[in-house]
């Protein structure tokens, strides 16, 4: 537990100076006091000094930008914790059962429809249910009597994924409007350019509420990947508890994808930079893997931000080409010091 | 009131700066092309006005005996040009965009015609072209095949202005045999450049107004900058391109926040209106954010048509004139603009 202190408050020390810098910094420059002055004048202490385009960039599009990205990384490196302990397996991710791919779907029906042209959220409440649907159909194609194995899992998630994928493709192939084609291509490609209030206040139940239920269930999960006997010899309810996880990991996942699209490589990096650190318990690895997660992303995203602005990069690219190497020097040290041992 | 068209051969002449045309065309009047007709990169011998004659492209050199019969273009680009210059008979087909009224400047011209759903080599031989006309964007392995079926396959640069096209319409009329047809179109594209251009204030000027361009997809903007079809169409109708004084270059996704940085003038939607344009525009205008910048506390962000800003092809001197009287309306009092007309 003095891990999960240490590193917590490690964490959560770089989030506060990230978050202010995610505040501060954009291509319309505003001060840094200023920043400030607005920050404390949202909270609540004192009318601000800054000017009324100046407030209404921090406050309306950096600040839910932010607090999404935070919500979006938590989720992905929370569900990617909780997948890769699962299956037992390191390459895990939180798509690993088809749950981006069927989100990806649901956004790609939303648009050949038309339905977000019509509705503003019906993008990502069909990405939800895509999401939900893919869910459902891997756990009827796995389970045989209502139980499943997770090796039947995987495989029935990777055969789901590979279908829903090539009719992904089949739709933006078949897609005669090129500018429906052209909003599929480019909702594919993720991102957390157009986050607003409205997102976060529909995403945070559903993130949290997952969350919760996989930091509550990471002693379980502990003993799950020891084996399923012990772990049911030592009292766990392994069939509920490796199903109420994965709904929790894939309802993040789900959210996630619905509000930013997929974004690769948080899921999968930042829990297993974090288990080189921390060690494999997952009751310091799940909330530290929401904490990394959440600052990975937001600091990704602050970086595409600012890289070539006032354009901007597709932050998939930055989680991409900071994630790999950072996580090769990590596994570079860990193989030395193993070494040395 | 102006009628742009039909006074387009005596202003695209008297031009400085565009007196190619209006000498070829003149040369034409005078004598014939044969003499006239540009050497423009691609015709073999440009005095070479029978047949057969040849071409060269990057896919090699085309030899066609007599005047093709049955032309196919893959790109909309081609096809909005080929349209301009060859009665319609003369197409084999057309690409998978020309129908769609949204992006395509020439939908209406192409009904009955045989339509590409999509680039299928097999599709492409039933049509049973004399030549296939493709752009960079034309995959190389399609165009191998092509030429292995012993199809002969051109294939020209399609430029991001109109301008910049008119080698390829010079190009594309001495393949086809049409080349007075050809430098008519080019003494039209000319003049009505021409034309915007005596009204308008000069590249360079400070008080030419900043335009930026943008159009949105999936939530994401992207803003049209430096070397992009819509920035070039910016300049020549006398406005000076934002995202590329900005520093950007192509199309680049931008944020409301950058829009503000950007601080543009006008800000033109390249969207169709029913396809999100007039909702980007609704939000634009009513972004707190946003509401500092000339654009929106003038009011002035305009959902323009996407077809003149986004093909590659004279009908982007369509988008020019649009622009053009956008920025300068009280310049253009009594001038009426035309759409090109299809070939006659």
């Amino acid at each position: 537990m003095l891990r999960l202190v240490r590193g917590g408050a490690l964490l959560l020390g770089v989030g506060a100076v990230l978050v202010v810098a995610a505040a501060a910094l954009g291509s319309y420059a505003i001060p840094l006091p200023h920043t400030a002055s607005i920050l404390l004048d949202l909270a609540g202490f004192g009318p601000g000094v800054a000017a009324d385009t100046e407030r209404a960039i921090v406050a309306t599009i950096r600040l839910p930008r932010i607090v999404l990205a935070l919500l979006v990384g938590a989720a992905l490196g929370t569900a990617g914790a909780v997948m890769q302990g699962l299956f037992r397996n390191p390459m895990a991710d939180p798509g690993i059962i088809g749950v981006s791919t069927g989100g990806a779907l649901g956004a790609v029906i939303a648009i050949a429809i038309g339905a977000q042209a019509a509705f503003p959220l019906a993008l990502p409440a069909l990405a939800f249910a895509g999401s939900a649907g893919a869910l459902a159909l891997v756990f009827a194609v796995a389970s045989v009597g209502g139980r499943f194995s997770m090796a039947a899992l995987l495989l029935a998630g990777v055969a789901v994924s590979l279908f829903l994928a090539a009719i992904i493709s089949a739709i933006v192939l078949l897609t005669r409007d090129l500018g429906a084609q052209r909003e599929m291509i480019f909702w594919l490609a993720g991102g957390l350019d157009a986050s607003r209030w409205t997102h976060t206040r529909l995403a945070a139940p559903f993130i949290l509420a997952g969350l919760a239920a996989a930091v509550l269930l990471a002693r379980d999960l502990n003993l799950l990947t020891l084996s399923e006997e012990e772990a049911r010899a030592l009292g766990v309810r392994v069939g509920v508890t490796r199903t109420v996880l994965l709904l929790a990991a894939s309802l993040v996942t789900g959210t996630a994808v619905a509000f930013s699209g997929t974004i690769a490589f948080v899921g999968l990096i930042v829990p297993h930079a974090l288990r080189l650190l921390s060690g494999a318990d997952h009751r310091v690895l799940v909330p530290l893997s929401a904490l990394g997660g959440a600052l990975f992303l937001l600091a990704a995203d602050t970086l595409a931000r600012l890289a070539i602005a006032p354009a901007e990069i597709r932050v998939g690219i930055i989680t991409s080409l900071v994630g790999a190497p950072f996580f090769i020097i990590l596994l570079a040290r860990h193989k030395a010091r193993a070494g040395a041992l | 009131m102006i009628d742009i068209r039909t006074s387009l051969s005596v202003v695209g002449r008297s031009l400085a700066g565009v007196l190619l045309a209006g000498v070829l065309f003149a040369g034409a009047a005078a004598g014939g092309y044969a003499d006239a007709y540009p050497a423009v990169p691609g015709i073999v011998d440009a005095s070479n006005h029978g047949w057969p004659r040849e071409v060269d492209s990057s896919e090699g050199r085309v030899r066609l005996e007599e005047p093709p019969q049955r032309i196919l273009a893959l790109s909309l680009g081609h096809d909005e040009m080929l349209l301009a210059l060859v009665e319609r008979d003369r197409l084999a087909g057309v690409g998978p965009f020309a129908a769609d009224p949204t992006y395509s400047n020439v939908a209406g011209q192409v009904a009955g015609l045989d339509t590409l759903s999509s680039r299928d080599p097999e599709r492409i031989l039933a049509m049973r072209p004399d030549v296939v006309v493709v752009s960079r964007y034309t995959k190389a392995d399609l165009v191998e095949l092509l030429k292995e079926a012993g199809v002969p396959v051109v294939r020209t640069a399609l430029e991001n202005s109109a301008a910049g096209n008119i080698p390829n319409i010079l190009l594309l009329g001495y393949l086809l045999g049409v080349e007075q047809r050809a430098l008519e179109l080019v003494a039209e594209i000319e003049g009505r450049i021409g034309v915007v251009a005596e009204r308008v204030p000069a590249p360079g000027d400070p008080s030419a107004p900043a335009v930026l361009a943008i159009a949105r997809y999936s939530d994401t903007i992207y803003a049209a900058g430096g070397g992009s079809t819509e920035g070039g169409i910016i300049e020549t109708a006398g406005g000076v391109n934002a995202a590329a004084r900005g520093g950007i270059d192509g199309h680049q996704t931008v944020s409301i926040e950058s829009l503000a940085a950007l601080d543009p003038d006008v800000i033109l939607i390249t969207q169709p209106a029913e396809s999100g344009g007039t909702t980007l525009r609704d939000e634009l205008l009513t972004a707190p954010a946003l509401a500092e910048i000339p654009a929106v506390a003038d009011g002035r962000v305009v959902v323009v048509a996407p077809r003149y800003y986004t093909t590659l092809s004279h009908w982007n001197v369509r988008g020019i004139e649009e622009t053009a009287r956008l920025l300068y309306p009280d310049r253009f009092d009594g001038v009426a603009f035309a759409d090109f007309a299809p070939y006659r």
